[in-house]
């Protein structure tokens, strides 16, 4: 008795965990907002994936760690009537006793919508018992099959997600290719046809069984190509990339643009911090600051309103905007640079803080206008062309984003950037060896400083005002997270991490309110899972001396000892 | 003038006094060699040398100055490095790249490249694993490579603090065979050792430590046959 008791605690725990999970979600209110989302028109919405997702996982991995398939079906039976008797009781106690004032969301909609909208609560119970169950059955049967079928299974419905969720989008680059309503074929409402869904599955079904043919064949080809020749491809892709990247404001339409734009401010950022955190390890709480410098140094020296100072040009205040903004990282890096991990996150966070009062202050507001902020700052131009709507901005910021991604590729694998990396890998051995350790970090941070005043400037610009409450504690975090779960030195990482933490909660904009949430749900994900972030780092070029050995001199004892 | 003196040295953690006055010299051309149980306060010494602690009382003075507000990376500069305990390689880059961060205030690249022929000569191991990630490097060649690094910044005195710990006797061997090379190439060393027997076989002179004080000092021949060494430190 006592070892079944044993072996089935673990099994309960997690059940009750997947349960409590449900709890939480509903009474955060997700389920509902999430209900509303239909993914599959009619057959499956946001919110039953949310309720019945966590019986699945359940599923799988109690049934991937049980030692032979009969344990894993008891257990994963288990589990889910834990997870279920939690949930079903706290969908009984939300019926029987009202805590709205507590938890807003805890209201009769919700008990409906958990109970799939039977009349019956027993009924209801029952359907949502069943459901439950057969959400764990699926998670086992997927744990039991070919891993190469269900990683299919897997990107399939990620992809039917994921085309739902980004619907909009879609429908927008059709409408803008194609004349009329094409998107109405595949969408309504944003949910996905349920044809449309099934020819999704099928080809991604179809393509994964012709991928491993077609590797086999491409495997025979690839090696046969010269350097030189792969050179050639590699630079004919990215010249596809940036071609792409030229005509897509036209595609997506404004809207959009200015996500994309938006995107690509937080891009500069986070390239921009990622030399202080990623390459050189140093945790700087404060990168806002440079934001603001850049910020206000180009709406105060361009704008033709109450704060007007020169009303220079855009072209000329960009390259001041970004010296301010290093030469305040300079200054602030000074007191700091000594300091370690948490001190230095602590300070910098202050510096963040106080650049925020000073905005405020009526001490600098006949310069820069304190709470009112500065106004008319024009918008970039060239000769008599206005950058005006979010398509022409987002090249500015394209371009921007490119040089910078080109300078800190070089940095990485510059002679500096290895410095910056015996720094974070051991600091005071990088110092006992003779790294000036403290120059070495004023430059991170300064260089850091530069991207983030470059992104003001142009956030500046775009916006045509500033305000103080623009440059708040949150834009620090916003970009630090985009470094942690991208990837930390991963160039690659911040766009991915960028697009994911920026993009694509712009465009769920009907969840915002949960936006924070999610965020932290998938920080918490990838610290445990893949601490490295999404798209770590990738091994190094192992570099060796580049120059040849100098004609005549002795013969390297290396060499001899390996002819010899 | 010696070329390391201590004068007298105290040196503290917090509050916690870790050296109760110290008083030793180096001088040019030797191989002089501390050595002292686990936590007698060896590597204090060495960081205090090389001001990765500063003093709270006496004076360092290297090369006949004092070494009081200087920089680590200066007084490596003046030619004194150190090689850290547990080698401390740094993992991700190559052994080129380490070799190449121990050049790090040098800017004669011809000269660089020279010494990185003098180390690969010293050390054939490492020419043959230039491109190899140091974490993947055995503990011995970890070591060679720390030694290897210290050497690019072409000092005049290297510390070594415990270059034998962890490693299996013959390997033990060939970095005491390489100490020994190093220092025939003229540069002073001042070697931290546990294993006494091997330090005082290759010292000129050494001192003994026990609990943060210098109890014992003189040649190493004689104090290798001092009966109070032999029984604390060479195994009775
Ligand atoms: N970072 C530290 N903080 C506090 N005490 C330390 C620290 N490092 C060493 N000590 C203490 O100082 C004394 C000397 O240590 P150490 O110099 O490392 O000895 P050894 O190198 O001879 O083994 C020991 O008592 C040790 O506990
Ligand atoms: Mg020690």
């Amino acid at each position: 008795m006592q070892r079944l008791l044993k072996q089935l605690a673990k099994p309960l725990s997690q059940g009750a965990v997947a349960g409590v999970l449900c709890i939480y979600i509903a009474l955060t209110g997700m389920m509902e907002a999430f209900g509303e989302r239909e993914i599959v028109m009619g057959v499956l919405d946001l919110g039953k994936l949310v309720l019945f997702g966590p019986f699945v996982g359940l599923g799988l991995l109690l049934q991937q760690q049980a030692p032979n398939r009969r344990v894993g079906w008891i257990r994963v039976l288990v589990a889910c009537l834990a997870g279920m008797v939690a949930t079903g009781l706290f969908i009984l106690f939300i019926d029987a006793v009202s805590i709205r004032h507590m938890f807003t969301h805890a209201s009769p909609a919700l008990v409906a919508y958990m109970t799939m909208g039977q009349d019956v609560l027993a009924a209801g119970l029952g359907l949502f018992a069943v459901t439950a169950l057969g959400a764990g059955a699926v998670g086992s049967g997927l744990a039991l099959m070919p891993a190469y079928l269900r990683n299919t299974i897997f990107i399939a419905a990620l992809i039917v997600v994921g085309m739902a969720l980004l619907s909009e989008l879609i429908s927008q680059v059709l409408r803008q290719i194609l004349n009329g309503r094409p998107d109405r074929l595949l969408f309504s409402q944003g949910a996905l046809r349920p044809a449309v869904a099934a020819i999704a599955v099928a080809s991604v079904f179809a393509w994964r069984g012709l991928v491993p043919r077609i590797r086999l064949r491409m495997q025979d080809r690839l090696p046969q190509l010269e350097p030189e020749r792969q050179r050639q491809v590699s630079l004919a892709v990215r010249g596809a990339g940036v071609l792409v990247l030229l005509v897509l404001p036209w595609l997506v339409g404004s809207y959009l643009s200015e996500v994309l734009a938006n995107v690509g401010l937080y891009l500069l950022m986070a390239l921009g911090l990622n030399i202080a955190v990623g390459l050189a390890g140093l945790f700087d709480l404060g990168y806002v600051t440079n934001f603001a410098v850049g910020a206000y140094l180009m709406g105060v020296l361009t704008n033709s309103g109450p704060q007007a100072t020169g009303e220079f040009n855009f072209w000329l205040i960009l390259p001041v905007s970004i010296l301010a903004a290093m030469f305040t990282g300079l200054l602030l890096a000074l007191p700091v640079i000594r300091m370690r991990g948490d001190y230095l996150a602590i300070a910098t966070m202050g510096f963040g803080e106080i650049i925020r009062l000073l905005a405020l202050s009526d001490w600098l507001a006949p310069l820069i206008g304190g709470s009112q902020g500065v106004l008319f700052i024009p918008k970039p131009n060239i000769g008599a062309f206005t950058f005006q709507t979010p398509q022409h901005l987002f090249y500015i910021i394209l371009a921007a984003s490119l040089v910078m991604l080109v300078v800190i590729n070089r940095l990485d694998l510059s002679l500096t950037g290895r410095r910056w990396m015996a720094i974070r890998d051991d600091e005071t051995v990088a110092n006992a060896i003779g790294i000036d350790t403290t120059w070495i970090k004023t430059l991170a941070f300064t260089l850091s400083a530069a991207s983030g005043g470059l992104a003001g400037a142009i956030f500046a610009s775009k916006l045509g005002t500033i305000f103080p409450h623009s440059f708040s504690l949150l834009i620090s975090m916003n970009v630090l997270c985009i470094i942690i779960v991208g990837g930390m030195g991963s160039i690659r990482g911040m766009v991915l991490g960028t697009l994911m933490l920026i993009g694509v909660p712009e465009l769920l904009r009907e969840f915002s309110e949960f936006r924070f949430l999610l965020y932290g749900i998938l920080l918490m994900a990838v610290a445990i899972y893949r601490p490295g972030g999404l798209m770590p780092a990738r091994a190094r070029h192992y570099r060796t001396e580049p120059a040849p050995q100098p004609a005549g001199g002795t013969p390297a004892a290396s060499s001899s000892a390996a002819s010899g | 003038m010696h070329l390391l003196e201590l004068r007298d040295v105290r040196a503290a953690y917090g509050n916690l006094e870790a050296l109760h006055g110290i008083s030793l010299f180096v001088d040019e051309g030797e191989i002089v060699s501390l050595i002292g149980a686990n936590g007698a306060g060896k590597t204090t010494t060495l960081r205090t040398i090389c001001n990765l602690m500063s003093p709270t009382t006496g004076a360092v003075l290297f090369d006949g100055r004092d070494t009081r507000g200087a920089e680590v990376h200066e007084l490596v500069g003046r030619g004194m490095v150190m090689v850290p305990e547990n080698r401390g390689v740094f993992a991700r880059m190559s052994v080129y790249e380490n070799l190449l961060m121990g050049a790090y205030q040098r800017n004669d690249k011809d000269g660089v490249r020279a010494d990185m022929d003098m180390v690969t000569g010293l050390f054939p191991r490492l020419g043959e694993r230039m491109k190899q990630p140091a974490g993947l490097l055995s503990g011995g060649e970890q070591q060679m490579l720390a030694m290897g690094r210290a050497l690019m910044t072409r000092p005049r005195l290297l510390l070594m603090d415990e270059p034998s710990m962890g490693l299996a006797p013959v390997l033990v061997d060939q970095i005491f065979e390489k100490v020994a090379d190093i220092s025939h190439q003229g540069t002073t060393i001042l070697l931290v050792e546990q294993n006494a027997r091997r330090a005082l076989t290759l010292a000129n002179r050494a001192y003994v430590m026990e609990t943060g004080r210098l109890t014992l000092e003189g040649f190493a021949a004689d104090l290798a046959n001092d009966p109070a060494v032999i029984e604390a430190y060479l195994g009775g």
